[in-house]
């Protein structure tokens, strides 16, 4: 029973990470129309700034969160108001390959400027851990499921609490309509960019904080916030986060109750293996909507 | 009637450096060829899917890396010859291909791409536990390329005239003659039903289907055989590498071929092969470079900011790809005499305008 | 809806044709061998050079242990030519970088084979991808991090990952653990990892032990909470390192926050002095896992740690090397690892030069004549004969981690051995 309740827990702190990483997918998407596959990058990218300039140069903790996120935010608008809104044929494919363009030459560039050897975050929490029962984390786990509450509770509240929040979920539904009526359809996509800008530095920092560290292998983690898309549906929010807590809760279990017949490291593709069952099942995913397709 | 053009002379003289470059230069240039020529196979396979058919799949590792393992266990266990492994791979690529497709292509668009995702990961734990066939995450050896007594192994030569052809060089003709079969099967591919049936889904599906096209049926034909040109791009290149490992089959080798074949130009013959060359061959170029050594700047790394850089430019301003380039050049040195077209003028356009030009799939709703 | 193209079907036909045709010619033998004397691949008899060739992982995810080997060998080559050489002949080094990749490493091997002598190769999965090469060409390989196998070629330095592990394992089990500990094993899920399972199976059946667990991660997981909990509810107090430093890292710290603190066995050479300090050097700030590791910890290793207040006497010419021609680069045990690799391979040439014979069976025949390696006491002298089943050592230096030794290592038993490790061969 207890490891069954410390999976559950593990599991939710994985997850409430994946949640976030996979709102940033859902953000842009309603935003733009467009999978941003360069998100992982883009968590990269935070991660290793934060450490860089938390170990390196003693910025403090918070003040290097902050700067992070104004960096990679940017990157991101630009990246938007450069590239990807002159793409004119309105081709999903080409928005992919432009956005997995991105997140190669990202990548790249990443490890040039920092390597590869693994480097830690710089995180204030350290070693310390909290435990209740039988059932412990260590902290910066906690302060993660936190913060996602938090940042999830406060995009919910944007969302739908406030005109952009509108103007978002108008522009994602018909641009030219919106456009029509007086929707600065621009500004709230480049807009959306920055949000998916600071929910990817967040989720960086989480995934990187001890015991875990900053390598690169960190944006094919962020790869498992796909399965959460999927699962909660691509053009819903809530969708998103109640997806990247189920996936974690799912990865976790899987690696603790795998049974041997399904050989190693079926925990590593479990997520994957429920998105293909969901694809086939319900494919716009447990709180998407079906899109009326026009011809 | 034959005429000498500038284009024609060119052609010439490609096909004369193509031939003697295995006898004229050195091995590691021959080996780094073989690779691009192995890969210029497999990403004409994309091309089939994602270039005419307008399916962004993202499986091509997968079905590679199921070519590779079908030439170990044929070739390598069962020690059959290569006529009968190197078409085997790709027919068990293709039927497995053809058995994932119908259901992959249920979903469109976006939901198509990110299954194919999860199809190379599921993929790749496959490999690592069927280790009686892949020989797990340790990987195992592929055998050299046999039919008879014509032995590619490793330290085996062949006296053609004049000049001593090893192992590499043996390769290099090898897979050349595979590619250009491979190359004329699209070239026919584009010009028949099944190939117009596929540029009409790629400009819109529901359009398509209203024509009359069955889309399932052309989506699952070109979904089997990129797999099929996969399977065999897979087994030569675990023959010529000799040993393959699970974690080669990864994500971004897909990404790799994708690239080589927007890059180069998709639904066209050459395009893929000139693609092939910039992705495959990118980082040999640039690890000769001799500024790069004492920086300790990997040219993989190097490679991938350059060619991200060029797959921008193309979907951006060339949409065509390289091939599109290479075309208007040819045509603006062929036709000397046609005066520029001016705005209002009643000219001819140098090149069809890019509306004719087969786009990656329209705005398919996911 | 079938393709029925008009050019393809002759062009098929006229393939398989030639196809066929070209399989009644047959392929020969290359001719590989040349008269002897001073002279074959890789040989300059005018200005008495020969050719070293390494194709090591400089960039990538092993840069951290292959660059500083790749130090220590071109190091020790340059402080060798700079005292003489051997005879006259200097020895000059060809590095090129695999980014460990295998695909990456034929390409470099194609480029170098006739033009080098020696062949210095880092990585398991990397070499094994040119073995079937080297083997063809016959030439004598070493090099780091690369697992036994029963090739004669192969010149390997040190305790393969097997043997190692279960040397380590049977010390712990005999020395240091009760009749009722129960064991364990985190490994990666590669060759390299699956290598240190062997050995951790063989000590385990060897002396009967309470195995547990055996957990296991694909090489890329960052996240081990899954693996953590399982160790944890096994409850074993003995568990084994089989995987890099950042891994093994985050398996510890993820344990330790579940409240979990076994001891942790790392075999040669996974354990790195990264984990204790962020620098790897003793005045580096402590990471957040040393606690977690220091005086809870056993490795085993085969070179000498480096103590710059006492140095072992064969550091000597180490540190003056070292001086005068890497000042930056610390010394470690990966870069006396590859210093010792220079060694080796200077007296397999001193051999050859000795014998009057320098082709690839001269060289063949110089390495497996040379018996005993005198490494000066950096490493255990591995020793070289014509049994090519036998790796060079068997036994290992058991050391428990302390972070006032030299490389954090305090070395308790030196030259250890043990039957499991006797009975394991290896596993190609």
């Amino acid at each position: 029973m207890n490891t069954l309740l410390q999976a559950l827990v593990s599991g939710l702190s994985i997850g409430s990470t994946y949640a976030l990483v996979a709102l940033g997918f859902s953000v842009v998407y309603r935003g733009s129309r467009v999978i941003n596959f360069a998100q992982g990058a883009m968590v990269l990218a935070g991660a290793y700034l934060v450490s860089w300039l938390a170990l390196d140069h003693g910025v403090p903790f918070i003040a290097a969160i902050v700067l992070a996120i104004a960096v990679v935010a940017t990157g991101g608008m630009l990246f938007d108001a450069t590239i990807l809104r002159r793409l004119t044929a309105k081709d999903i494919n080409s928005s992919v390959i432009i956005t997995l363009a991105l997140s190669i030459g990202l990548a790249a560039v990443i490890e040039i400027c920092f390597g590869t050897t693994q480097r830690e975050l710089g995180d204030p929490w350290g070693a310390d851990t909290v435990s209740v029962g039988a059932v412990s984390l260590p902290a910066s786990r906690v302060w993660g499921i936190g913060i996602s509450i938090l940042v999830a509770a406060a995009f919910v509240l944007l969302d739908r609490g406030t005109r952009f929040g509108l103007a978002m979920r108008a522009s994602a539904s018909d641009e030219e309509a919106a456009l029509a009526v007086g929707v600065p359809v621009w500004r709230v996509r480049s807009l959306t960019w920055a949000i998916a800008g600071v929910l990817a530095v967040i989720g960086g920092v989480f995934l990187t904080a001890y015991p875990s560290s900053v390598t690169p292998t960190v944006s094919s983690a962020a790869l498992a916030a796909f399965p959460a898309l999927i699962l909660g549906g691509l053009d819903s929010p809530s969708g998103a986060l109640l997806g990247g807590v189920v996936i974690g809760i799912v990865q976790v279990l899987a690696g603790t109750y795998q049974p041997t017949w399904l050989g190693d490291n079926f925990d590593t593709v479990a997520p994957y293996a429920v998105m293909i069952v969901i694809l086939l099942v319900r494919p716009y995913g447990l709180l998407g909507t079906r899109p009326a397709e026009r011809i | 009637m034959t005429q000498v053009t500038p284009v024609r002379c060119f052609s010439a003289l490609l096909l004369v450096a193509c031939l003697a470059t295995p006898i004229v230069m050195s091995p590691g240039f021959v080996s780094v060829c073989v690779f691009v020529l192995i890969a210029a196979i497999g990403a004409q396979g994309v091309n089939v899917v994602t270039g005419y058919a307008g399916q962004l799949s993202f499986g091509h590792a997968f079905f590679l890396a199921i070519g590779a393992y079908t030439a170990g266990v044929l070739g390598g266990d069962h020690g059959l010859s290569a006529l009968i492994w190197v078409p085997a791979a790709g027919i068990v690529a293709a039927v497995i291909g053809a058995l994932i497709a119908p259901t992959a292509v249920r979903l469109r668009g976006l939901y198509l791409s990110i299954v194919t995702i999860a199809l190379v990961l599921v993929g790749q734990y496959l490999f690592v536990n069927l280790d009686g066939l892949t020989g797990g995450a340790a990987g195992r050896s592929i055998p050299a390329f046999r039919i008879g007594t014509l032995d590619l192994s490793p330290g085996r030569e062949l006296q053609v005239g004049p000049w001593q052809l090893g192992r590499d060089q043996l390769y290099y003709y090898v897979t050349l003659v595979l590619l250009v079969l491979v190359c004329l099967y699209v070239r026919n591919l584009g010009r028949s039903r099944v190939g117009r049936a596929m540029l009409a889904i790629n400009e819109g599906e529901l359009g398509a289907a209203v024509l009359g096209v069955n889309t399932t049926r052309v989506k699952v034909v070109a979904f089997a055989l990129s797999a099929f040109f996969a399977g065999i791009a897979g087994a030569l290149y675990g023959s010529y590498l000799s040993y393959v490992q699970p974690d080669q089959w990864s994500l971004i080798l897909s990404v790799e071929y994708v690239a080589a074949v927007i890059i180069g130009g998709s639904a066209t013959v050459f395009g893929p092969v000139l693609g092939a060359i910039v992705v495959f061959a990118l980082p040999a170029v640039i690890e000769k470079l001799p500024f790069l050594h004492d920086t300790g700047v990997a040219p993989a790394n190097v490679a991938a900011i350059i060619y991200a850089v060029v797959i921008i430019a193309v979907l951006l301003k060339m949409p065509r790809g390289l091939i599109g380039l290479v075309d208007t050049f040819t045509r603006r040195i062929s036709t000397p005499n046609k005066l520029p077209p001016s705005a209002g003028d009643g000219g001819l356009p140098a090149e069809p305008p890019a509306v004719l030009a087969p786009r990656l799939g329209r705005s398919q709703h996911p | 809806m079938k393709v029925r193209p008009r050019t393809f079907a002759p062009a098929a036909v006229l393939g398989v044709a030639v196809a066929l045709i070209l399989g009644a010619c047959g392929t020969t033998d290359a001719d590989t061998t040349s008269e002897g004397g001073l002279k074959g691949p890789g040989v300059d008899s005018s200005a008495k050079t020969i050719t070293i060739g390494e194709i090591s992982a400089l960039s990538g995810p092993a840069e951290s242990v292959g660059i500083p080997v790749h130090d220590g060998l071109e190091t020790y080559l340059k402080w060798f030519n700079d005292n003489g050489g051997v005879d006259g002949w200097k020895i000059k080094l060809d590095a090129r970088d695999s980014a460990y990749n295998p695909q990456k490493t034929v390409q470099l091997f194609n480029e170098l084979k006739d033009n080098v002598t020696l062949l210095n190769s880092f990585g398991t999965p990397t070499t094994a991808a040119i073995r079937p090469l080297i083997d063809e060409q016959k030439l004598v390989t070493g090099g780091a991090g690369i697992d036994w196998s029963d090739d004669p070629q192969l010149a390997l330095l040190g305790t393969p990952y097997a043997p190692a592990v279960a040397d380590l394992v049977t010390y712990v089990a005999t020395e240091k653990a009760g009749k009722d500990s129960k064991y364990g094993i985190f490994y990666q899920n590669d060759a390299f990892g699956q290598a240190n399972l062997a050995g951790y199976e063989s000590a385990a059946k060897t002396l009967d032990l309470n195995s547990v667990s055996e957990v296991n991660y694909k090489p890329g997981d960052t996240d081990f909470s899954a693996q953590a909990a399982k160790l944890k509810a096994s409850g074993a107090d003995y568990v084994v390192i089989g995987a890099i430093s950042p891994n093994a890292a985050s398996l510890i710290g993820t344990a330790g926050s579940l409240g979990y603190e076994p001891t942790w066995l790392f075999a040669a050479p996974l354990f790195d002095p990264v984990l204790i300090t962020d620098d790897g050097t003793a005045t580096g700030k402590k990471t957040a896992v040393a606690p977690l590791i220091v005086g809870h910890s056993y490795a085993s290793t085969y070179t000498t740690p480096y103590d710059a207040s006492s140095p072992a006497p064969g550091f000597a010419d180490v540190e003056a090397a070292h001086k005068k021609f890497r000042p930056k680069t610390p010394i470690n045990a990966n870069f006396t690892y590859g210093w010792s690799l220079g060694k080796i391979y200077t007296a397999i040439v001193e051999k050859a030069i000795a014998d009057g014979d320098l082709s690839r069976e001269g060289i063949l025949k110089a390495k497996q004549s040379l018996g005993e390696v005198d490494l000066a006491g950096l490493a255990s002298n591995p020793t070289y004969g014509t049994a090519s089943a036998e790796p060079p050592s068997r036994a290992v230096d058991v050391a428990v981690v302390d972070d006032t030794a030299p490389g954090f290592l305090r070395v308790e038993s030196k030259g250890y051995t043990s039957d499991a490790a006797a009975s394991l061969k290896p596993s190609s």
